[in-house]
């Protein structure tokens, strides 16, 4: 039973593949772009197409760029003896945000998951050792997320560079600013307490 | 603490219900499939946050639900004060309903995921972890009378439901530890096929054993203390004593260290490292233990008689009743669904007498004449009749 024309039915089922968008959203998005002036349909179309077309993955640090190397990696001001190991290219934008890390980075693609079949040979951990080998590294920050992949992947990268004189470190965990003591949960707060530090 | 108000909006068969209700026993009376069974799952739902038989919690939305979401709130009066909960399930529009804006057809995809759960405690939105046990509720239901009989699983099941409502830390261990063990069988399958190195099982070893070892030290305090209220109930419904033994696949002597359990287990793995790749599967940890029920030298999920399994399996639920009660200061609300029927005179008796003393009790029964004479004497009760509930 085809009630709406085929082109706009394409565009609903194209737009409801998308993560958060349900049908409804699919629908609404699609006659959104159909009342839409024809030049801002197309700018959206280019920069669709665009998205592919244009975009190179850096063969240093692996993150999703317009040019190899990345804007980071080619950035002579950058510290070249300090990497930051993060899961997905997001991460890196989170941890640029900082606005105070200025290092490089290695972007891994995704963390070790057994149960999702991710092995060390799925993800660009044998770069990262390569990388460690053929560059003079200072310290390597292992920021992959905090749970059991995360942490699995920074236990399997931290052995796989063993032995080695540069230092690895691991983000610290425990309580977001502007939190609330009595509402942080009990294994975050654990995590806090244990990694507690001096006051200075 | 008992059950002051329950309101039911689009759950199961209720369209709406609202209960307004004292201490004190309920005997919730009627046919089958009118629903009485459903205000037990969803009473212990308050506490559970998840039903005990809904295989989706689809189902527990109405059929024919306007707006596809089914609304549990209660009242809670506790000895800390009231409780507030509400509980909010919900549902992506399914194939052939109307959504707001046309009826969906093709559009939809596979509408078996997507369910959403809002918990709201005092007006306050909570995660549904952190409110497993705010309020407790113990419930017997037919099955559980094959709980001597039954599979590990069942006796695992129960152990778990008693101590995620008196310890938030197990709940959290426990779900902790089926990630870990996910992960695990499936990185030995892995080992086997050569996909990945025996040495990665060592961050999951210590993971395992983290989680595994305060599971294994509740489970076994638990049985401990359930142990002198069962055998002293197991005695007044005539049987003889009844001795509980937890059997843990890796077991912590008591004068142990946490530090020193851990680094056994872990040793106890590296020892199974070549079975535990061979078969793809995570041979030791509380997820292989078992309880077992004892008269005498005699262990009944064995020898024992029909009649001894459902003795041994009655008072171990009065005594969850009991270690959840001096656990947490409160007595739980009592759930029995349909188990009166199941017992015989002088059990029913000896049961009846015994919740006396609970604070709020709700039973179900299609055939309410056949309950001891005394207990209508001091209980409420309740017509159930096609989602409907009226005083008799």
């Amino acid at each position: 039973m085809q009630k709406i024309a085929a082109p706009i039915q394409g565009l609903i089922e194209e737009f409801a593949k998308l993560p958060g968008i349900g049908p409804k959203t699919a629908q609404r998005l699609t006659f959104f772009l159909l009342r839409s002036p024809e030049d801002q349909v197309t700018r959206l179309a280019d920069a669709l197409r665009r998205l592919k077309t244009d975009i190179v993955t850096c063969s240093t640090c692996f993150n999703i760029a317009a040019s190899d190397p990345c804007a980071i990696c080619g950035d002579p001001e950058r510290d070249q003896s300090l990497i930051c190991v993060v899961e997905e290219p997001l991460d890196v934008l989170a941890i640029e945000k900082t606005g105070i890390f200025r290092g490089t980075f290695h972007v891994l693609h995704g963390a070790l998951s057994p149960v999702e079949g991710i092995g060390p040979k799925d993800l660009r951990i044998e770069e990262l050792i390569q990388r460690a080998r053929t560059t003079d590294l200072r310290e390597i920050i292992l920021a992959t997320n905090p749970n059991y992949e995360g942490d699995y992947t920074a236990t399997h990268i931290a052995q796989a560079l063993q032995p080695s004189a540069i230092k690895i470190t691991r983000l610290a965990r425990g309580l977001p600013l502007g939190g609330d003591l009595e509402y942080a949960d009990e294994g975050t707060l654990a995590r806090a307490l244990e990694g507690r530090r001096t006051f200075e | 603490m008992y059950l002051e108000h329950l309101e039911l909006v689009d759950y199961r068969n209720y369209a709406e219900l609202r209960l307004e209700l004292e201490p004190g026993a309920y005997i919730l009376a009627g046919d089958n499939a009118q629903g009485k069974s459903n205000i037990c799952e969803a009473i212990r739902l308050l506490a559970t946050m998840r039903s005990f038989r809904a295989g989706s919690e689809r189902e527990l939305i109405r059929w024919g639900a306007p707006n596809g979401f089914t609304r549990v709130r209660a009242l809670v009066r506790q000895a800390a004060g009231p409780l507030k909960m509400e509980i909010v399930i919900s549902a992506p529009p399914m194939l052939g309903e109307y959504d707001g804006v046309g009826y969906l057809d093709q559009l939809t995809p596979p509408a078996a995921s997507g369910m959403h759960k809002k918990i709201r405690v005092n007006d306050a939105p909570r995660r549904a972890l952190d409110c497993v046990g705010l309020v407790t509720v113990v419930l017997f239901e037919p099955t559980d009378l094959d709980l001597v009989s039954g599979t590990p699983q069942g006796r695992r099941h129960f152990m778990d439901v008693t101590l995620c409502q008196i310890s938030r830390g197990y709940c959290r261990a426990l779900s902790q530890y089926q990630k870990i063990l996910t992960q695990r069988a499936a990185l030995l399958r892995r080992i086997r096929d050569n996909l990945d190195e025996p040495g990665s099982l060592h961050y999951w070893d210590e993971q395992l054993a983290q989680q595994a070892v305060p599971i294994i030290v509740e489970r076994s305090s638990l049985i401990t203390r359930c142990l002198p209220t069962a055998d002293e109930f197991a005695r007044q419904l005539g049987g003889k004593s009844l001795t509980l033994e937890y059997q843990p696949s890796f077991a912590i002597p008591v004068d142990q260290s946490v530090p020193a359990a851990r680094f056994a287990l872990m040793e106890r793995l590296a020892a199974l490292r070549k079975r535990e790749i061979i078969q793809g599967v995570n041979l030791i940890g509380p997820h292989r233990d078992d309880l077992a029920f004892f008269e005498g030298p005699v262990n009944l999920g064995i020898f024992g008689s029909r009649g001894q399994q459902r003795t041994a399996a009655l008072a171990l639920k009065i005594a969850e009743l009991a270690a959840i009660e001096t656990e947490t200061g409160d007595q739980p609300i009592l759930v029995l669904d349909d188990v009166l029927s199941e017992l015989d005179p002088t059990r029913q008796a000896a049961l009846t007498h015994r919740i006396r003393t609970v604070s709020q009790v709700f039973l179900t029964s299609a055939d309410p004449e056949t309950m001891p004479p005394d207990f209508h004497m001091w209980a409420t009760r309740l017509q159930v009749r096609r989602g409907t509930i009226q005083p008799i």
